[in-house]
This record gives structure tokens, sequence and C-alpha cells, in this order.
């Protein structure tokens, strides 16, 4: 694979990309992301 | 059922799988595939529309208004040739889903279409992006399957009749833009002639034979030629399209219009068409370059017809972000031409989706579908005089010609073979033309002029293709004018001209009164008087906007002038290249490494002045 100037991702092409991530994985992401909410708030 | 995570769940109002009729699960996948099209093609429309109208973005994507109804069309073909392996798969594996799998599948494929079409970002981005909305809609029409199937049937209902809306539209806006047009025409004045333009795109002098190419390229030609004025040196006023045709349609040189890399022509200028019609003539347009010609490329001003892309399924397709990938247009290839399965999914796997907007991808017209076309419509406006210019592609790379032209020349499969017969096939279809036009009486009585936009290179100076030199190759252009009243038959122009002064000339031969605005001379006193000079034969090259490192014109503007003997060319590095062109018609020996070299600050210096002259003449054109 070339790998050259027009090959390295601008970072518009990094957040597309982490936003696809998120959206791939939103149920395990908000699931994490509460349970660490809910441990975080019963420990206080 | 599990979750698009994997997790499992209920779905309120999914259908348990042995309820599932294998009817039901194929009208899903279509249905999916129908709304999720339509819904990438509308959107794909608004963006294009943003970037014409707003931005003015020209030159990076298919930039017609047809856009709006044809990328629509074109998702539509693509997603049901997916759709349709899909559906025989889920008809058969009748416990998964059709609808939740069908719609994450074509969301996916739809939001992966949008993302291609703005070029910074990443096919990989637009992948994983792609592929994140296909997993969310997935997982939302998993859980309410049939709320999902009546909301993208309303969609399916609602896209088809916004796009039959916006075809009607853009179809109806053209013809109530013609007939607006011709009804608006003064009356023309008695006996004035017709006017026939024609561009063979990308054909150079030196490879016809009516300029002594050694193989027989133009033999109709040849014969025609006889009946006119052949221009032994004419150089176009840039080495690529749109430049060179606004400077032919304007009568300005390459920088006083503002055709360029990234502009269209403005209004600021005349046209031929323009003042045509504004003596009452019928004009119309026939272009099958669809890469600097079709319509929003101010070429289009002034006509009151102008037909660019064809409406084919093929061109549709082209219409979208994946009729431009490499990879889908390989895989259609080896699925449909070489029915091989394996090299098909090979193609998907190289995963080269960037959209190429290139020559071949496009559908364009060939030169019989041009000139019927042209026919057509002049059966229709006949009882008026009217001016026509046909632009043919066809000796544009790849050099597309029919099937029955291969064997032609040896049947080589070198570049410049292929541009050869290519060069015949417009030939036949000119001769054929012309025999139409005889047959109805039009032929003595319209002016005929034959030229090209620029040439093309094939290795010369190490250099191929063209728009990055401004060499004899790319600048010096057919250029043939036959009108039996006016033109002696069986003339031959020593003297350098430019096609520049092709507007000049043919306000001349129609005898309009006046250029109105028109730049350049007649070229009409050359056929008469050896000594008669019109413009400079300058041509010019803006620096590219993104141009291959070997480009001349990769570290700034060109400019050249052709004389009686020399053609001066000074490069965008500032080097510059003399040639005697008339005893060395290949450019092979730059004289200005000796005494020639003395010349570049004249060259340099009449450039300057006679670029920086009134473009427009302000005397009515000179007759002999």
């Amino acid at each position: 694979m070339y790998i050259g100037p027009d090959a390295l991702m601008p970072l518009a092409s990094v957040f597309a990309a982490i936003a696809g991530f998120f959206l791939m994985f939103w149920r395990r992401i908000v699931g994490a992301v509460k349970h660490i909410a809910t441990k975080f708030s019963s420990k206080r | 059922m599990t979750g698009p995570d994997g997790g499992a769940r209920t779905t309120p109002d999914a259908l348990p799988p042995t309820r599932r009729s294998a009817a039901r699960q194929v009208g899903d996948v279509f249905l999916a595939a129908l709304a999720m099209a339509l819904v990438g093609g509308l959107l794909h429309a608004a963006v294009s529309w943003v970037r014409r109208d707003l931005l003015r973005d020209l030159l990076r994507t298919w930039m017609s208004p047809d856009t709006a109804w044809m990328a629509p069309i074109g998702y539509v073909v693509l997603f049901a040739a997916a759709a349709i392996p899909l559906a025989a798969l889920l008809a058969v594996v009748r416990r998964v889903s059709a609808m939740r799998v069908a719609v994450g599948f074509f969301g996916m494929l739809a939001a992966f279409s949008f993302v291609l079409l703005f070029p910074r970002l990443h096919q990989y981005a637009a992948l994983a992006l792609g592929v994140g909305v296909g997993v969310r809609l997935a997982g939302l029409a998993g859980a309410r399957e049939g709320a999902w199937r009546a909301g993208l049937g309303r969609i399916a209902v609602a896209g088809t009749l916004l796009t039959v809306l916006l075809w009607g539209y853009q179809t109806g806006k053209n013809v109530v833009h013609e007939r607006r047009a011709l009804s608006a025409l003064p009356a023309a004045p008695d006996g004035a002639p017709n006017v026939l333009l024609l561009i063979l795109d990308t054909v150079r002098a030196s490879s016809l034979s009516l300029y002594g190419a050694e193989r027989t390229t133009t033999p109709k030609l040849d014969d025609f030629a006889r009946s006119g004025a052949t221009f032994d040196w004419a150089f176009s006023t840039a080495p690529w399209t749109l430049p060179s045709h606004a400077s032919m349609f304007t009568g300005r040189y390459s920088s006083q219009q503002t055709g360029n890399w990234t502009t269209p022509l403005d209004g600021a200028h005349a046209t031929l068409a323009s003042v045509f019609a504004s003596y009452g003539y019928a004009t119309a347009g026939f272009t099958a370059n669809l890469v600097a010609t079709p319509r929003g490329f101010g070429l289009d001003r002034g006509f009151a017809r102008y037909e660019d892309h064809r409406r084919s399924l093929a061109q549709m397709v082209f219409t979208t972000s994946l009729g431009q990938a490499t990879s889908v247009r390989n895989t259609w290839d080896a699925l449909v031409r070489q029915r091989w399965i394996g090299r098909a999914l090979r193609e998907i796997a190289r995963f080269d989706f960037e959209p190429r907007y290139s020559y071949p991808d496009n559908d364009p017209k060939s030169a019989e579908q041009i000139t019927s076309s042209f026919l057509r419509w002049q059966t229709g406006v006949a009882g008026r005089p009217y001016f026509a210019f046909l632009n043919f592609f066809d000796a544009h790379g790849p050099y597309e010609s029919p099937a029955r032209y291969d064997t032609l020349f040896g049947g080589g499969d070198r570049a410049s073979d292929k541009y050869d017969r290519s060069i015949r096939y417009l030939d036949d279809a000119l001769r054929s033309l012309f025999d139409s036009l005889e047959a109805r009486g039009e032929l003595d009585r319209t002016i005929v002029v034959i030229t090209s936009d620029h040439g093309e290179q094939f290795g010369e100076h190490g250099l191929g293709w063209h728009s990055n030199s401004l060499y004899e190759q790319l600048t010096h252009v057919p250029l043939f004018i036959r009108y039996p009243s006016r033109v002696p038959a069986g003339t031959r122009v020593a003297q350098a001209v430019s096609l520049r002064d092709l507007a000049a000339t043919l306000v001349d031969l129609g005898a309009l009164p006046d250029g109105r605005g028109l730049g350049g001379t007649s070229l009409a006193p050359t056929w008469h008087d050896s000594t008669a000079r019109a413009s400079d034969a300058i041509a010019e090259l803006s620096r590219g906007v993104n141009p291959d490192r070997t480009a001349l014109n990769a570290m700034g503007d060109m400019r050249a002038l052709a004389d009686d003997s020399l053609h001066f060319i000074r490069n965008g590095n500032g080097t510059t290249e003399i040639y005697a062109y008339r005893r060395d018609p290949r450019e092979t020996q730059d004289l200005s490494k000796g005494a020639h070299g003395a010349l570049a600050p004249a060259f340099e210096a009449r450039i300057a002045r006679t670029l920086g002259a009134p473009a427009d003449s302000g005397r009515p054109a000179r007759r002999p």
C-alpha cells in the first residue's frame, strides 16, 4: 500500500473514524459509561 | 435475536423466524435498498447543489444540474444490483431478519457513499463512519421491524416523487428556456448563412493526413478540404478544453477571460452564441465533453439549447460517488465482461473507493450520437439560420471508437494507435454529417468550421496527455473553413493564426454588421493575401491546481508565441525554449541555447504588449 502525503488522513478523517467507532459500539459504550457513573455515585 | 453489539434483547414487533415468509424477506431487502438509495442520492444532489450554486466549486465533481434527479436513480440502480444476491440469501436464511440486515447494509452503503463525496476524508474513515451508521440503523430497525417497514415505505414513495419532480423541473426548465429564447429572437437578415462550429476535442493537427500524417486518418476530410480553406499553422490559445473553448467563443486570449481550472467562463464578455442569437439565429450546443464543457461551465451561455450528458442508466450510475470508484468499476467489469467472481471479489478487497471523476468515468455521446442530436434539432428550426456548436470527444482519452475500427492501422494497442483510429472514426462521422446536410440542401449555405481545442502528447518531450505544456503537439490544431460563396476552394493558408480570431472570422463571414463585443480580427484576409496577419498566435497555461510534478506548469504560469518561423515558450519555472517549428515540426531542437536565445526578451515583450492591449478591437471585422 502506498504511504505518502496523500494517504495520511487529515484531522477530519480521524474524527469521522472515531464517530464511526462510537456508533458501532454505542450500546457497549453507553453501558460502560452508565456502569462507571453508577459505581462512582454509589461510592460517594 | 441479538442486539447490534451482540447483546440479547427482545423486539416488540419482530416476527419470529418461523413466521417470516420468503416474500416478506425479499420485499424487505428491496424496500430498504430503494429507500436508502433515494435518501443517499438526494443527499448527494443536495451536496452537489451547494457546491455548484453556493460555493461555485468547479471541476471538483460532476456539476450538472441534472445530478438532482440522476444521482438518486444511479444509487437505486447500484443498490438494486447489490440487493439481488442479498435477497436471494435472506429468502433462504429466514431465521435472520431481512429488515435488520438490509437496513444495516444499505444504510452503511448510503452513508459510505455520502462521506466519499468529501475528498479530504480518507476512504477508510468513510468506511468506519458508514459501518457505524449501518450498525446503529440495523439495531433500530431490528427492534421495530413493523414501524421501520412503514417508515421505509413512506420514504420510498416520497423519495420517488421528489426525484420525479426534480426531473420534471429540470427538464421543463430547459424546454421553457429554449422556447422563450427562440420566441424572443428578432427577425434574421435575409439570406443569412448557417454557422456550424465542429470542435474535434484533443485532435492535434499532426495526426491528420490532411496535415501530412503518415496514416490515412482523415481520407474524407482530405477530400472535403478541397472545397474550402485549410490553415496549415493554426494555434489554440490554451492546451486544454475550457479556456480554449472560451477563447473561441469570446474572441479573447485565455488570460483575458475567466474560464480556467476552478472558475467558469463568466458573463463579462459576449459569446458567439449570444451575438448570433441577437441577430435572429437559432442557437444550440451539443457537447460530448462532460469534464470541461457541460452546462454550468459558462460555455452554454447564449445558447437556446445546450445538450451535454446522456440520460443513460450508465451515466446515472457514474453520477454517484460509488460509480466513480475504481473498485466498483473493476468489479462490474469482472462480473459482467469477464464473468469471473474470484476476480470481482479481489477487486472489492483492493478497496479503492476514492471517487475518480476522471475521463473514462462518464458515458459520453459518440460522434454519431452528437451528429444525430444536431440533425434532429436542425430539422425543428428549419426556416431560421442557426449557429450550432458540436464537440466530439471520441479522440480524447481513452480514445474509444466502435469495434469495427479495431483492426485499422494494424490493430495496434498503443495509445497512439487507438488515437488514430478514433480520428478515423470522427472522419467517417463528419462525412455522414456533411452528406446529410447536402441532402437537405443546407451544406453550401452553411459556414462550416472544423477545428480542435488542443492536441495530445504521446511521449514527445517526455510528456503524455495534455494541459501540461505548450509544445506544438498540444497547441498546433487543425483549422478548416468552408463557405463556398466567400471562402475560395482549395486554399492553404501558411501564416500562423490563432483560434482567438475564429469569433471575428464568423462574424465577418456571416456578414453581421457588428461583432457586439466579440474580440479578435477576421482571418478572411489571410486566404487572399499571404502577407496578411491577424492576432498573434499566443497560447497560455496557468499553473495547475494539482499538477503532476513533471508538468511544465507545475511551478508557474506558461506563455507561448508562434511568429512566422519560431515558436517561443516560457515554462512555469521561468526557462525558455525556442523552436523553428516549420522545419522542425515535432520541436526536437531547442534553439534557445544558441543565438536564438537572445530573442527571448523580445518575444516576452510582444506577448505582454498583446495581452495588455484591449481584447475588443472596437471596429467591425476587416473585410478583404
